[in-house]
């Protein structure tokens, strides 16, 4: 399924500033794949959403702006990175 | 009851201080708290309690019939559920542990068997469904953020985190209670977990479900008690369920003997339970019953239907107990009794019927009984249908609210509870492989059940004994009926023969049953087995026997009885695929094992348990027993919870449960069990406040196979991660979200769309597109299948917006919508295609720029602001000007009233006149709206119109704020009577006071924008609000989208600021009024480009369209100096041609002016009205004609340039409403540069207050070759001439004038070449500026003269300025007209003007045809130009320097347009080659001395600077600034007035050889320039060697050309000091006398002059002020040298 990343910056009220999907650009999903894609982009943002929950907590236990995996969804990892104003 | 003391005596330790004999006062099981809802710990004791099979003789359950329960199983097992009281039992060590709250579960024999697993969760899925979601979405709602998790929403739920372990009607009661329980909120899922252990049934893995002991009943009416009850449990031939062989047969028995009040008397059992206690033991227990006493009629009991139809009033037992029941019953305690089993009883019933229905249709696993159940469908299934209405009874509404569903056909119900037990049969037929071919068994045999143990015992003659007594079918149905009938309505009074004793008598059956009987006996097992079997395992040896068995017994296939065994596969659990399974018989070591942990576990002794399960696990774990394994691991886990210390470590717990939950699932494929162990632990977990852990134990469980299950798990999760230590919301709303999403998948919609709705409201408001797509589509699907077809379209509009969704996606958004809307639009009874649908959010209609345009208006959509700047500033203008009267003055207020309406005559009276000609002559008001299509798809919008409001009222005034135009209306009532008139292929609808236009569609594309103009024709007189858009999209949803614009922001208060408050808009709101003028203009020929400076002439056309006459037409223009609007007449005039003058060609033409500043930017623009008569009647422009007048354009500057025009006009009939109609014109230019052009001045040599002008004109041009033509000189004392040298008579020299005549001469061929500039290049050319002689002899005279009637400019200016310090209010008499003296000097003649100078006879012949080619400055626009261009000049410069001062903001009053000694120069050229012509202005060469514009008294001036008298604050500030800008202002230091020339011969010839010393005069002109100032001065002459100090001292530029020349010294001769005083403009000539003794070079330019400002004659300079001014004098000294050659004169001589 090759390694696709969905980046979001979340602002300090929630909101995705900016989003992307970074996939494997080189490779040209095929047409399946691509809908198949379509249909969990809603997921990736519920994903991304939720693990805000742990990024909030973890991001006090240390002094590190970027906080490695911070949760996992199935397949998905996330990490995060936290700005240093927070 | 005499035997108790017996069985109390080996059991001392019963601390039951109930007093067992007399009845509990308030017992009743009911809606106590305490007995209903359970802590999870409890709740897990008691799901896994110990479990007691029941086998009651047929007329045993006959007994409990009459009391409409069916068997005695139902009857007793209420009471296990909790055993009053604690009991005590031995642990291990056996020390007494004392347990509360003890339990045991009651079941028929026949029903240990395991139930269908995928039928329960389908009885479950049900019972989930009937939970009403509303509760939850009301107590959930408030939660969207962290914040609103508040420690109160926990509170509730953290330290009572309560069980509801059954019943129904207390949840209700408890619900209300206490709303943010956990279980409260979701009661579906404790529902759900309630239900899932009620399916428990025996398993092979553990012995929970195993029965302890068995109870065999038997009622006292029974003919042969005894053997009755030897016989049902036979060791020699075991119930099915045995023969398993996991299940040890081997059980306790305890024999009840049950008193029938009705049927026996008290003696008859006495001596028969004596009996029983001599054959049984003591394991015996006589249990009264039914002691109420029938009453006479025993007939009910054989036809209960009958009783059931007599109280049909089901549902007012709450309040009017039994109100129409049988007055001979215990009306108290009836219903008390009753609810002991009425939920239980409607619920078990309707499980079965449902675990049938949904069993059935799924084929048996065992081939040999295909035939049999497929039979069964056939036969059952008809009446399985109708009984699919959900459970009311099992809501918790039941009890409280009467509900119409409740009405059940009594005979479905009884059908189905017949082909239940019937199906217990057949269902353990078919799996049992027991060879009994029952086709001949047909439903009808309703107590079939009890022939399945033995078929051929008399069980079924006593079963069926009471048959003969009904006739036929019925008899069949009887049981069945005597408990169905009444099960649906819960008016079944069961236990309706109880007494109060008899319920206690039950209650104390089953506890001394459970405390001298199943307590002692589980004891005495774990002893045993604890002892032979346990210990032996725990030892060395018993590993070691464990481990050798394995070895050796892997060799020999068959396995030892006391190991693991393969059984064929039974039930209807085991998964697809496995026919057989592992087991270890009952007897084998390792079954013993569980089954003493179990024993263990259910006495409470977890620790020993766990042991136990520790030991016995690895022995599972080497046989693969992975069930055996599973369940081990389970319980491993749950003890540590269990136990009351503290947690070792939360991941061992998590871990075997983890474990036990994967082996479940993957090992066995037994889900139900998986389900079981997250559940215990999670209710574990909530026990523990462990909340954290409860998501990962959840989700593990919400796989693919049970989407309700996952569904309710994931909900579960959600509320854990709010109850986490940090209640995480996000995660809530995530899991929430998945719960939906697994709900919508198993059906069950309510509860769908209550998850999808609450976690919305954490995604709301934060953006994520996708994630709110979902949610809505979720919800907007979710609601439409609940038939909340209104939701649903309120959802659905949410989508429609402009997401990242493809476009098939919002295609597809787009077709349900459509979809949806129809149908709701049908249910509402509307038409969806003229109500509207408030709300729509496509196509987005830009509220702000919706405009409302005049017809005639030229469609602008630039910058709003720039035109009401302009209006603004017209109004002032008119109003500052204040010419005005009368009616002017009220049209004035209304035009201010007016401002931002839009104003508009009716305009449709003419065009059925008109409609023949011309077609847009009566253009209607365009309103243009901006629409965008957000989606992907393209929509269309259909029958497009405005929706617009007419008032009759005209006055504007009255509205204030629209009605509230939310309200949705029915948009367009009054379409009938549509005149329909074709213009232009559009569609007009009248509506009598106005007519709109209509579209009929409008396809927008994906992601377009577009302007939409719809034409509006008022018909009457009012007031128009333009109320919104009136749209119908994709032809099918009608909708009108309200306008809403808001003016301008407030920002004129503090709170204003702060908030956001907007001015009301007006601009939609039109004012109608009577017909007026209506202007249109047009420009022809206007030119796109220009060169700076050139003049083209345009055309503009006036055209009235309107039907009155136009008149006052003016215009306000952006760019003022680039326009000059000319008189009819003068259309194609051309400009540059020269007229001939004949009079003076070259001398200065004078004509008079105005010298007050003005507003260049208004013009009025119609010829005849002049301002100077504004009496006089003014030129009315007729309806519809038209009038061309020349405008000159002229590149006033380079750039590019929107100008705008703003066209104001009355109506030449007083029209109270309108005044002024505005009419808005804009024309794009671009100017290119063409001739840059620099001109300086320097004081010439030549005369005193002279100056040479030089010109610097370059050609910026790469093509064009200019062609300078003229330059004109404009000023009031000055004039231009060229450098000649006819200037001075005295110094004119004949000799000098011929050489520079030859100069000119030799330069006057490349004369014509120099006014000609080639691209690129760069001429220079020379003036000199003299004063007019007749102009400073005026000047002189007035000086004389003094204060009379003529003011200089200056003396003006300096008056206005000190009124103005003063304060004096008065009105200044405007300034005097100034007399400008006009030079034109001709470049091509340039040369023959000078001929003529020198040589006047040929001149005036060579000079005539050229003055023809004199450009009239003067005359129409060029006048006008130069008018206008000084104005801007001069306005900047006056802003620029006296920056924020109201000098800056009204110069008018205190400046000037030409000051005395300004000049103005214009520079002429034309190109030949391209036809264009043009003129630079140079512009504000001030001759003058500088001077501070303030002649007045210091004094003044210093005194408002002080501060005491002000009485505000700001004007003393705004004064402080004023009196800056006058006395520190950097544009203005003074300057000497007086200026110096020294004259002399250049050479002189002297002869030193003759005559020693060479003595030259030398004359000194002193002049005093000022116009108002008297000065005193003092001359020195200075030597040449002490000039050198002085000048050092003096002056900073001294050094740079002391030592140049004067190489020999010279002196003066005669007085070197003069004084003298000079009046303004007065010229003192001072001859002095240099004295040479040698030829050479000298400077005689040697003199210092002290200059002092006169104070005896200042009679404006008053004494106070004289100190001051006669300090600041002035001190002067030469800057240029003044060579004189002084030559010798011998030289001379031989050439003259």
């Amino acid at each position: 399924m090759g390694s696709s990343f969905y980046l979001v910056i979340v602002g300090s009220r929630d909101d995705p500033v900016y989003e992307a999907d970074l996939g494997p650009s080189s490779k040209a999903p095929p047409v399946p794949e691509g809908t198949k894609k379509e249909e969990s982009k809603h997921l990736n943002q519920f994903i991304i959403h939720s693990a805000l929950d742990i990024v909030e907590e973890v991001q006090w236990n240390t002094t590190a702006t970027y906080l490695k995996v911070v949760d996992k969804f199935n397949e998905f990892l996330i990490s995060a990175f936290v700005s240093a104003g927070s | 009851m005499d035997e108790k003391p017996q069985h109390l005596k080996p059991l001392p330790s019963v601390s039951s201080p109930q007093p067992t004999g007399s009845p509990i006062p308030r017992m009743s099981p009911s809606p106590a708290p305490s007995l209903t809802h359970i802590a999870p710990r409890d709740f897990v004791a008691r799901a896994l309690g110990p479990r007691i099979a029941v086998i009651a003789s047929s007329d045993a359950n006959e007994l409990c019939q009459t009391n409409n329960l069916p068997t005695f199983v139902e009857l007793i097992k209420p009471f296990g559920e909790l055993i009053e009281g604690k009991v005590s039992a031995r642990d291990s060590q056996n020390l007494p542990i004392s347990i509360d709250n003890f339990s045991v579960r009651f079941a028929d024999l026949t029903q240990l068997e395991e139930p269908d697993h995928r039928a329960a969760f389908r009885i479950i899925s049900d019972y989930v469904k009937a939970q009403s979601p509303d509760l939850a979405t009301e107590s959930l709602d408030c939660i969207r953020t962290k914040q609103d998790v508040s420690q109160r929403y926990l509170e509730t739920n953290t330290d009572s985190c309560l069980v509801s372990l059954r019943i129904l009607p207390p949840l209700k009661f408890f619900v209300l209670s206490n709303p943010a329980n956990l279980d409260d909120l979701t009661p579906w899922y404790s529902e759900f977990r309630r239900l899932l252990f009620t399916f428990a049934g025996a398993s092979e893995h553990e012995t929970f479900d195993h029965p302890v002991a068995i109870i065999i009943a038997v009622s006292s009416a029974n003919p042969d008690p005894i053997n009755t009850l030897l016989r049902p449990y036979d060791p020699a031939s075991p119930a099915p369920i045995f023969d398993k062989g996991f299940m040890d047969p081997n059980v306790l028995k305890y024999y009840v003997l049950i008193h029938d009040a009705h049927r026996t008397s008290i003696a008859h059992s006495e001596t028969l339970f004596d009996k029983m206690k001599k054959t049984f033991g003591l394991h015996c227990h006589l249990l009264k019953l039914n002691s109420v006493m029938l009453p006479a009629n025993l007939i009910r009991t054989s036809d209960p239907e009958k009783k059931t139809q007599e109280n049909d009033d089901p549902f007012s037992i709450p309040s009017t107990p039994q109100a129409g029941t049988s007055p001979e019953n215990d009306t108290i305690d009836n219903p008390r009794i009753r609810d002991i089993w009425a939920a239980q009883m409607t619920e078990s019933h309707h499980i079965q019927s449902r675990l049938l229905s949904y069993a059935e249709p799924r084929s048996p696993r065992s081939s040999s009984s295909t035939s049999l159940s497929s039979n069964i469908n056939a036969s059952t299934t008809p009446f399985l249908i109708p009984p699919v209405p959900i459970m009311t009874s099992s809501t918790p509404t039941s009890a409280a609210f009467p509900s119409p569903t409740h009405s059940r056909s009594a005979s479905a119900s009884s059908l189905t509870l017949v082909s239940t037990s019937y199906s217990s049969i057949s269902t353990i037929l078919a799996t049992s492989e027991t060879p009994f071919q029952t086709p001949l068994q047909t439903p009808t045999t309703a107590d079939g059940f009890l022939a399945l143990h033995d078929p051929k015992d008399g069980f079924i003659e006593q079963g069926t004994a009471p048959r003969p007594g009904v006739p036929g079918d019925a008899s069949a149905h009887n049981l069945g009926l005597g408990l169905v009938s009444g099960l649906p309505a819960p008016v079944v009074r069961y236990g309706q023969y109880l007494s109060d004793e008899d319920v206690e008598g039950l209650r104390t059956f089953v506890k001394e049953m459970v405390v001298h009987s199943v307590i002692p006996f589980m004891e005495r097992n774990i002893q045993l087995w604890n002892e032979q079997v346990a210990s032996a395992r725990r030892g060395l040896t018993g590993r070691f026997f464990g481990v050798s068995r394995r070895f050796f017994g892997s060799g020999n296939k068959s396995p030892s009885p006391q190991s693991l065994q393969n059984v064929q596969a039974w039930g209807l659990n085991s998964p697809a695929g496995v026919t057989t399974i592992s087991i270890y018989p009952h007897n084998a070591p390792e079954a013993q094992m569980r089954k003493l942990a179990d024993y263990a576990f259910m006495l409470r002794d977890y620790r020993f348990a766990h042991s136990i399960y520790d030991v016995v696990k690895r022995d599972y774990y080497n046989d693969k027993a992975y069930k055996y394994l599973a369940g081990t691991q389970e319980m491993l886990g749950l003890c540590q919870l269990m136990s009351s210390s503290a947690l070792t470590s939360k991941t061992d717990v998590d871990h075997s449960f983890e474990l036990s939950v994967s082996n479940y699932l993957n090992r066995c494929k037994s889900p139900f069990y998986a389900t079981r162990a997250t559940i215990m632990y999670y209710e574990m977990l909530r026990h523990r406040k462990m909340y954290k852990e409860g998501p990962t134990a959840l989700v593990r469980m919400t796989g693919e196979d049970s989407d309700l299950r996952s569904a309710l798990f994931l909900e579960q999760a959600a509320h854990c991660f709010l109850r986490a230590p940090k209640s995480m919301v996000r995660k809530y709303a995530f899991h929430l979200v998945m719960a939906g999403h697994r709900f919508t998948k198993c059906g069950q919609r309510e509860h769908a769309y209550r998850c999808y709705s609450v976690a919305s409201r954490v995604f709301e408001d934060h953006h994520w597109s996708l994630v709110e797509d979902h949610i809505h589509f979720a919800l907007g699907r979710q609601s439409y299948h609940l038939g909340e077809l209104d939701a649903a379209v309120q959802y659905f509009l949410k989508l429609l917006r402009s997401s990242r969704q493809s476009a098939a996606q919002q295609a597809a958004y787009i077709r349900e919508f459509l979809y949806i809307y129809k149908q709701y639009a049908a249910k509402q009874g509307k038409d969806p295609l003229i109500d509207s649908l408030a709300g729509l959010p496509i196509p987005a209609v830009n509220d702000a720029t919706v405009r409302v345009v005049l017809s005639n208006a030229h469609a602008t959509n630039d910058n709003e602001e720039a035109w009401l700047a302009l209006e603004k500033e017209l109004l002032e203008e008119d109003i500052e000007a204040g010419l005005y009267a009368g009616n002017r003055r009220r049209a004035l207020q209304t035009l201010k009233q007016d401002d931002g309406r839009v104003l508009c005559a009716i305009g449709g009276l003419r065009m059925l006149f008109v409609l023949g000609h011309h077609g847009d002559e009566i253009e209607p008001v365009l309103v243009h709206i901006d629409v965008h299509n957000p989606m992907q798809v393209p929509i269309t919008l259909n029958e497009v119109m405005l929706g617009c409001h007419h008032r009759i009222s005209t006055e504007p005034e009255e509205q204030e704020l629209p009605e509230n135009d939310r309200e949705i209306r029915m948009p367009l009532g009054t379409r009938l009577e549509a005149v329909l008139r074709d213009i232009q292929d559009t569609l007009f609808l009248s509506f009598g006071a106005l007519d709109l236009e209509k579209v009929g569609e409008i396809i927008l594309e994906p992601l377009q924008q577009k302007t939409i103009t719809l034409r509006l024709i008022p018909r009457q007189e009012g007031s128009i609000r333009i109320r919104g858009l009136h749209y119908t999209l994709n032809a099918l949803v009608h909708t009108f989208h309200p306008f809403h614009k808001h003016g301008k922001r407030l920002n004129d208060k503090a709170e204003n600021r702060f908030n956001r408050v907007y001015a009301p808009d007006r601009s939609l709101d039109l004012h109608v009024t009577s017909p007026m003028p209506l202007l249109d203009v047009t420009f022809n020929s206007f030119p796109e480009v220009l060169f700076s400076g050139e003049v083209v002439q345009a055309v503009l056309e006036i055209n009235n369209k309107g039907e009155r006459g136009l008149t006052d037409l003016r215009a306000k223009m952006s760019h003022p100096s680039f326009f000059v609007i000319g008189k009819e007449e003068a259309l194609g005039k051309p400009i540059y041609e020269g007229m001939a003058n004949p009079s003076d060609s070259c001398h200065a033409d004078e004509y008079e002016l105005d010298n007050e500043l003005f507003n260049p930017s208004v013009v009025p623009v119609l010829p005849h009205h002049t301002e100077d008569l504004p009496t006089m009647k003014q030129h009315v422009l007729a309806p519809g004609t038209t009038m061309r007048l020349p405008v000159w354009v002229r590149g006033d500057r380079i750039g590019k340039h929107v100008f705008r025009f703003l066209f104001t006009y009355q109506s030449e009939e007083d029209n109270n409403a309108i005044s002024y109609r505005t009419l808005r014109c804009s024309k794009t230019t671009q100017v290119l540069p063409s001739l840059k052009i620099n001109a300086f001045t320097r004081p010439s040599t030549k005369g005193l207050n002279e100056f040479i002008l030089g010109i610097e004109t370059e050609n910026l041009q790469t093509v064009a070759e200019f062609e300078l033509s003229q330059l004109s000189a404009a000023s009031p004392s000055w004039v231009a001439s060229p450098v000649t040298l006819n200037a001075d008579p005295k110094f004119q020299d004949n000799s000098h004038m011929s050489v520079v005549i030859t100069h000119f001469h030799e330069s006057s061929e490349d004369q014509a070449s120099k006014s000609t500039i080639p691209p690129r290049q760069t001429t220079f050319t020379y003036y000199r500026i003299r004063k007019i002689p007749e102009a400073s002899q005026v000047g002189e005279q007035d000086a004389s003269f003094d204060k009379q009637a003529t003011l200089t400019p200056e003396q003006w200016t300096s008056t206005s300025l000190e009124r103005l310090l003063r304060g004096d209010q008065s009105k200044m008499p405007p300034p005097p007209k100034i007399k400008l003296q006009l030079t034109n000097l001709s470049f091509v003649t340039l040369s023959f003007v000078h001929f003529e100078c020198c040589n006047p006879d040929l001149g005036s012949m060579l000079c005539f045809p050229q003055t023809d080619d004199i450009i009239p400055a003067q005359s129409t626009p060029l006048d006008n130009f130069a008018l206008t261009s000084r104005m801007q000049w001069r306005s900047a410069s006056l802003t620029m320097q006296f920056p924020s001062t109201l000098l800056a903001k009204r110069p008018r009053n205190y400046f000037t347009l030409y000051g005395a000694n300004d000049i103005d120069l214009a520079l002429y050229w034309r190109i030949p080659n391209m036809q264009r012509h043009g003129h630079h202005y140079i512009i504000g060469i001030n001759l003058a001395v500088q001077q501070n514009p303030f002649q007045g008294s210091r004094a003044l001036l210093e005194a408002t600077a002080a501060p005491t008298r002000a009485m505000y604050e700001a004007t003393t500030k705004e004064r402080a600034v004023l009196v800056n800008s006058l006395t520190k202002n950097k544009y203005f230091k003074d300057e000497s007035p007086v200026k110096v020339m020294v004259r002399c011969a250049d050479v002189h010839a002297f002869d030193f050889t003759k005559s020693g010393l060479c003595i030259v005069p030398v004359l000194i002109s002193i002049k005093n320039c000022a116009w108002n100032k008297t000065v005193n001065f003092s001359l020195e002459m200075l030597a040449w060697n002490n000039g050198n100090t002085s000048l050092q001292t003096g002056a900073t530029r001294g050094p740079h050309y002391k030592s140049t020349t004067n190489v020999f010294p010279f002196h003066w001769s005669g007085a070197t000091l003069r004084n003298g005083t000079l009046v303004p403009d007065a010229t003192n000539h001072i001859t002095v006398h240099a004295c040479f003794q040698q030829a050479g070079v000298y400077d005689v330019n040697r003199w210092r002059l002290t200059i002092n400002y006169a104070n005896e004659d200042g009679a404006t300079n008053v004494g106070a002020g004289a100190s001051v001014e006669a300090a600041k004098g002035y001190v002067q000294v030469p800057n240029l040298p003044r060579i004189i050659s002084v030559v010798q004169e011998a030289e001379e001589v031989p050439h003259s």
